[in-house]
C-alpha cells in the first residue's frame, strides 16, 4: 500500500509543479500556429464600410469584420504613435491643406489586383468628406482641402477608412490579414436571411497565407451572429465560444464564475434630446430644471451596478482629455425651483413630457424609468413611450416614423481617435443646434465648444458604457485597443486538446513521481 | 514634414536609417527636453491668465499615461519657471487652489491648469503630441541575475546576440528586424557605431508574425559563425568591416536552451521566463539542475514586458533579452548576467 500512497503523492507533487513550474522560452512564449477561433455577436454586421452609419453598434461591429479582411492607410498604436500600414511614408505642406501618401508597393487585392494610389483614392473616395479632394500624382495618394487637416492622420486611423476594392456583384476585396470564405453580398444576405428567419448566421475568415502584415497565427476565424447574450455567456463558460460580447450585468456574474473578461474604454454614450420645436422643450428653464434633477451617479452606480460611468460630457474623458473639467451638476433644490417658475401646464400631470426610447436593448429603458423617477421628484412629470421599430436602429435624427416626443433617450458609439470629428458626427446626427464646428480644433478650442453645446442644455449626458468582453482561456496574446479595436489577427491558441497555459513536459526538474 | 517606413526589402537601408532617427529621436535627453518646454509653456499660460492671484496653493495631478517620474520632473520644471514670476505659490490652505492635472487622449497629453474658485476663469489646456512623451519604465533589480539595457528602438525587434568579432574586446551586438540584420559596436570616438544590412527575399516572404526567427550560434562550424534562422531557412553572418549574409540552408532542428555560466561557479544556468502572454510584464529566472537532483532557481527579474526572445553568447557568459516594454511601447534588447553573493 505505501508505495500506491506514494505515487499518488508523487503525482500530485507532479501536477502541483506543473501548474507553477517556469518554462523555457521557446517552449512556452512561442506562439502556435493554427485552431479556429469562435467568436459570437449579438447583432448582424456588414464589413463594407461604405454602409455604416457613425455612432451605431452596427458599424462598430462591422468594423471589428473590416479589420480582418482590410487595411488602412496607417493606425494608431497605444502609445499614440502613428504607424504605416498602407501607407509607407507621406508628407504635407506647411498648412496642412495638402498631403501625399506612398502607397507601400508589392501587394494585392484578395482578387490578385495591385494595391495602387488610384485603387487607395477610389476607396477612400466615399468615405471621405466632399471637401476633401482625393487625386493621384505618380504612386502617391493626394488629399487635398480649402481647410487645414492638422489631424489627418489620425482621421484616417480610425474606421471606416478602410482601403478595399468592390467587385463585380457587391463583394470586397481586401488586403487584410484574412479572407471571407464567402462573398461580403452573400455573407450580407446571409445574415439578414438569419435575422428574419430568427436563426444565428455565421461567417468563417480563413487565414491569408499571402498578407504582406504576415499570415495570423490562427487558420481560421468563426463570426456567429445573433446570438442572445445569455447564450453567448453559457457558451463561453461551455468552452463553445472563445470571444463574446458581455452585456454589464453578464460581466458582473463573468469574473466570479472564473471566466476572463476585457472591458475597453468607456464607448457608448447615453443621452437625452430635447426637441426643441416643440412648445414644452423649447423653455429654457425646463431644460435646466430636468438635467439638475438627474442623479447620474446613481444610475451608474446603482442601476448599473458600477459597469458604466456618469458623464457630464458628450465627448469620454478618453477622447477628450478635458472631460474631468465639467462637474456632475445635480441640484433638486434648484430644479424645484426652475420648476416652481414654470407655467403649471408644463410638465404636469395632465400633460406630461413624453420620453421616447430610441435605443436599442433594454438598459435604455431601464434609464429612461430612472430619468422619469428623478423628473418627478423636481415635479416635472415624464411618460416612457417607446419607439417604434427599435430592433436594429441605434438612433433616430428625426421623429418622423414616431409620435412626437419632448424627449429622446438615445445612444452613441463613439469610433472616432479624433475629439473634433466625433463631437461634430454626434452633434450632425442628433440634430443638436450648434453655432459652430469642431474639426481642426484644439483640446482648448474643443472644451469651448462643448461646454457652449452643453450649456444650451438641448442635449444632456447621462452615462458612459464601456464594451466587455469574455475570452476563453485557450485565447493568447489578445493585446486589443482601448479603444475597441480586438487586433485578432495578432492573438494564437491553444491546441484543442491541450489544458490552457500548461507549461510543455520536460522542463520541469525534481518533479520525478 | 516627412515620415519614412518603407519595410520590403528594396528599401531596408531606408529603415536602417529610419531606425537610427527613430533612436536618437526617442533619446532620454529629447524627451527631458519635451518635458521642460511645455512645463514651461504651461507656466508662461498660467501667469498670462487675467485675473490672476497674487497667491495660490498648487495641486498637482496625474491621470495620463505618463510615469510618476516624468510628473515630477514636469512638476519641477514648472515650478521652476514659475518662480519669480507675478503668481506666489504658497502652502496656505485659505488660497486660491491652482490645480494642474496632466490628463491624455489616443495622441495628445494634455496639461490642464485651473484656478480654483474658478469664476469666469477659463481653464488652460496645453495639447502635446502622445508619442513624444513615451511613458518611462520601471527598473527592478534582482540579486542574483542583472540585466542591462543595451538598445532600444519603436521598431519590432525579433532577436538578438552579443558576438566577439575578432580580437576586439568589445563585442557587437547583432539584431536582428523584420527585414535587417542590424549591428551596433563601440566607436572609436566613444559612441555607438551601427550598420545593417537587409535581408534576403527568401526569408521575408511572408514575414512570420512571430518568434519563428531568431540566432544561431553555429558552433558547429569552425570558427563559429552566428547564424539567423527564419521562416524555415538558414543564412550564415560574415562579421568584419561589411556585414554578409550566405543563405544555403534550410533550418532543422530546435533553437537550444539559453544557457549562461555564473562567474563564481562556473556552473551553466539555463534562462526561463514566465511564459505569460504578450499583453503581460515577464520575467527571467536561471536554473541550474542536475540529473537525480532538484533544481536550483535564482529569484525572478522582473522585466518591463513580454520576453520575446532570449539567446545566449557562445562563450555563455551572458544572454541578450528582447523585450516589448509595455510602458513605451519601444522593442528593447538587455544583456542578462549572472551575479553571486549579495
Amino acid at each position: 500500500m505505501k508505495p500506491i500512497a506514494s505515487r499518488w503523492l508523487a503525482g500530485i507533487s507532479f501536477l502541483a509543479l506543473l501548474a507553477a513550474a517556469p518554462a523555457p522560452l521557446d517552449a512556452a512564449r512561442a506562439p502556435r500556429h493554427g485552431g479556429t477561433l469562435r467568436v459570437e455577436m449579438s447583432r448582424s454586421a456588414s464589413a463594407d464600410p461604405r454602409s455604416w452609419r457613425a455612432g451605431t453598434e452596427e458599424a462598430a461591429a462591422g468594423a471589428r469584420l473590416a479589420a480582418l479582411l482590410f487595411d488602412r492607410l496607417v493606425e494608431l498604436d497605444d502609445y499614440g504613435r502613428i504607424q504605416p500600414r498602407l501607407a509607407v511614408a507621406w508628407t504635407h505642406d506647411t498648412a496642412f491643406h495638402l498631403w501625399r501618401f506612398a502607397i507601400r508597393a508589392g501587394i494585392k487585392f484578395s482578387d490578385g489586383t495591385p494595391l495602387t494610389a488610384t485603387e487607395a483614392a477610389l476607396a477612400l473616395r466615399p468615405l471621405l468628406a466632399a471637401s476633401r479632394q482625393l487625386s493621384v500624382e505618380g504612386d502617391a495618394l493626394v488629399i487635398q482641402s480649402a481647410a487645414p487637416m492638422p489631424d489627418l492622420l489620425l482621421e484616417l486611423a480610425a474606421p471606416p477608412y478602410f482601403v478595399c476594392r468592390a467587385l463585380p456583384g457587391g463583394a470586397l476585396a481586401g488586403t487584410g490579414p484574412f479572407l471571407l470564405e464567402k462573398t461580403p453580398a452573400a455573407a450580407a444576405a446571409n445574415v439578414a436571411a438569419a435575422n428574419s428567419s430568427g436563426a444565428p448566421a455565421r461567417m468563417v475568415f480563413r487565414a491569408n497565407p499571402g498578407a504582406w502584415s504576415g499570415r495570423p497565427y490562427i487558420d481560421a476565424v468563426e463570426v456567429t451572429f445573433g446570438v442572445p447574450a445569455q447564450r453567448q455567456f453559457y457558451d463561453l463558460q461551455m468552452g463553445l465560444a472563445d470571444i463574446v460580447e458581455l452585456t454589464p450585468d453578464l460581466a458582473l456574474r463573468a469574473a466570479p464564475s472564473g471566466l476572463r473578461v476585457w472591458t475597453s474604454a468607456p464607448l457608448t454614450l447615453y443621452a437625452l434630446l430635447f426637441d426643441e420645436s416643440l412648445p414644452a422643450a423649447a423653455d429654457p428653464r425646463l431644460r435646466e430644471a430636468f438635467s439638475l434633477s438627474l442623479d447620474r451617479a446613481s444610475m451608474a452606480g446603482v442601476l448599473l451596478q458600477k459597469q458604466a460611468e456618469p458623464s457630464s460630457t458628450l465627448l469620454p474623458q478618453w477622447l477628450s482629455g478635458y472631460a474631468f473639467l465639467v462637474a456632475l451638476e445635480t441640484d433638486m433644490d434648484r430644479a424645484k425651483q426652475l420648476r416652481a417658475a414654470l407655467p403649471a401646464n408644463f410638465a404636469g400631470a395632465a400633460a406630461p413630457l413624453r420620453l421616447r426610447v430610441d435605443a436599442p436593448g433594454d438598459l435604455p429603458r431601464l434609464l429612461a424609468d430612472r430619468v422619469a423617477l428623478d423628473a418627478r421628484q423636481a415635479g416635472l412629470q415624464v411618460k416612457v413611450v417607446n419607439r417604434v421599430g427599435t430592433s436594429s436602429a441605434t438612433f433616430s435624427a428625426t421623429a418622423t416614423a414616431n409620435s412626437p416626443a419632448e424627449l429622446r433617450l438615445v445612444s452613441w458609439r463613439y469610433s472616432s481617435l479624433l475629439a473634433g470629428a466625433e463631437l461634430d458626427s454626434l452633434a450632425a446626427a442628433f440634430a443638436i443646434p450648434r453655432a459652430e464646428t469642431a474639426a481642426g480644433a484644439n483640446s482648448a478650442q474643443l472644451f469651448a465648444i462643448e461646454r457652449r453645446l452643453l450649456g444650451e442644455r438641448s442635449a444632456i449626458p447621462l452615462v458612459v458604457l464601456p464594451e466587455s468582453t469574455g475570452l476563453s482561456a485557450r485565447v493568447h496574446d489578445w493585446t486589443p485597443a482601448r479603444w475597441g479595436d480586438w487586433r485578432l489577427a495578432d492573438i494564437w491558441l491553444d491546441a484543442p486538446d491541450a489544458p490552457p497555459a500548461t507549461p510543455a513536459p520536460g522542463k520541469l526538474a525534481g518533479a520525478q513521481p | 514634414m516627412k515620415h519614412n517606413f518603407h519595410r520590403p526589402v528594396h528599401a531596408a537601408a531606408a529603415l536602417v536609417l529610419a531606425l537610427l532617427a527613430a533612436v536618437l529621436a526617442f533619446s532620454p535627453a529629447s524627451r527631458a527636453d519635451a518635458l521642460e518646454d511645455a512645463a514651461r509653456t504651461l507656466a508662461a499660460k498660467v501667469a498670462a491668465l487675467p485675473r490672476l492671484p497674487v497667491s495660490a496653493a498648487l495641486s498637482w495631478e496625474n491621470r495620463s499615461s505618463l510615469s510618476e517620474y516624468q510628473s515630477a520632473l514636469l512638476r519641477r520644471a514648472f515650478l521652476s519657471a514659475l518662480a519669480g514670476g507675478r503668481l506666489l505659490l504658497v502652502e496656505n490652505a485659505a488660497a486660491p487652489v491652482l490645480r494642474v492635472t496632466l490628463s491624455d487622449t489616443p495622441a495628445h497629453i494634455l496639461l490642464v491648469a485651473v484656478l480654483q474658485p474658478a469664476e469666469e476663469q477659463d481653464p488652460v489646456l496645453l495639447e502635446m503630441d502622445r508619442a513624444a512623451f513615451p511613458a518611462g519604465q520601471g527598473v527592478s533589480l534582482a540579486a542574483r541575475i542583472e540585466r542591462q539595457l543595451l538598445w532600444h528602438q519603436p521598431e519590432p525587434l525579433l532577436d538578438g546576440i552579443e558576438w566577439a568579432e575578432g580580437a576586439n574586446p568589445e563585442s557587437s551586438l547583432l539584431l536582428l528586424t523584420r527585414d535587417s540584420l542590424l549591428r551596433v559596436r563601440s566607436a572609436q570616438d566613444g559612441g555607438r557605431a551601427r550598420d545593417g544590412v537587409p535581408l534576403p527575399a527568401s526569408l521575408l516572404l511572408p514575414w512570420p508574425r512571430e518568434g519563428q526567427a531568431g540566432f544561431t550560434t553555429g558552433a558547429s562550424t569552425l570558427p563559429p559563425q552566428p547564424k539567423i534562422r527564419m521562416n524555415g531557412k538558414v543564412c550564415g553572418v560574415t562579421l568584419g568591416e561589411k556585414l554578409a549574409l550566405s543563405c544555403d540552408g534550410d533550418a532543422g532542428g530546435a533553437k537550444p536552451d539559453p544557457l549562461i555560466a555564473a562567474p563564481c561557479s562556473k556552473e551553466n544556468y539555463r534562462l526561463l521566463t514566465g511564459g505569460g502572454d504578450r499583453n503581460e510584464t515577464d520575467w527571467i529566472q536561471a536554473e541550474k539542475s542536475a540529473d537525480g537532483e532538484g533544481a536550483r532557481l535564482t529569484p525572478r527579474l522582473e522585466m518591463p514586458g513580454p520576453v520575446l526572445a532570449l539567446t545566449a553568447r557562445p562563450e555563455g557568459n551572458s544572454a541578450i533579452a528582447i523585450v516589448r516594454n509595455l510602458l513605451t511601447g519601444d522593442y528593447e534588447a538587455h544583456r542578462i548576467t549572472l551575479a553571486c553573493g549579495n
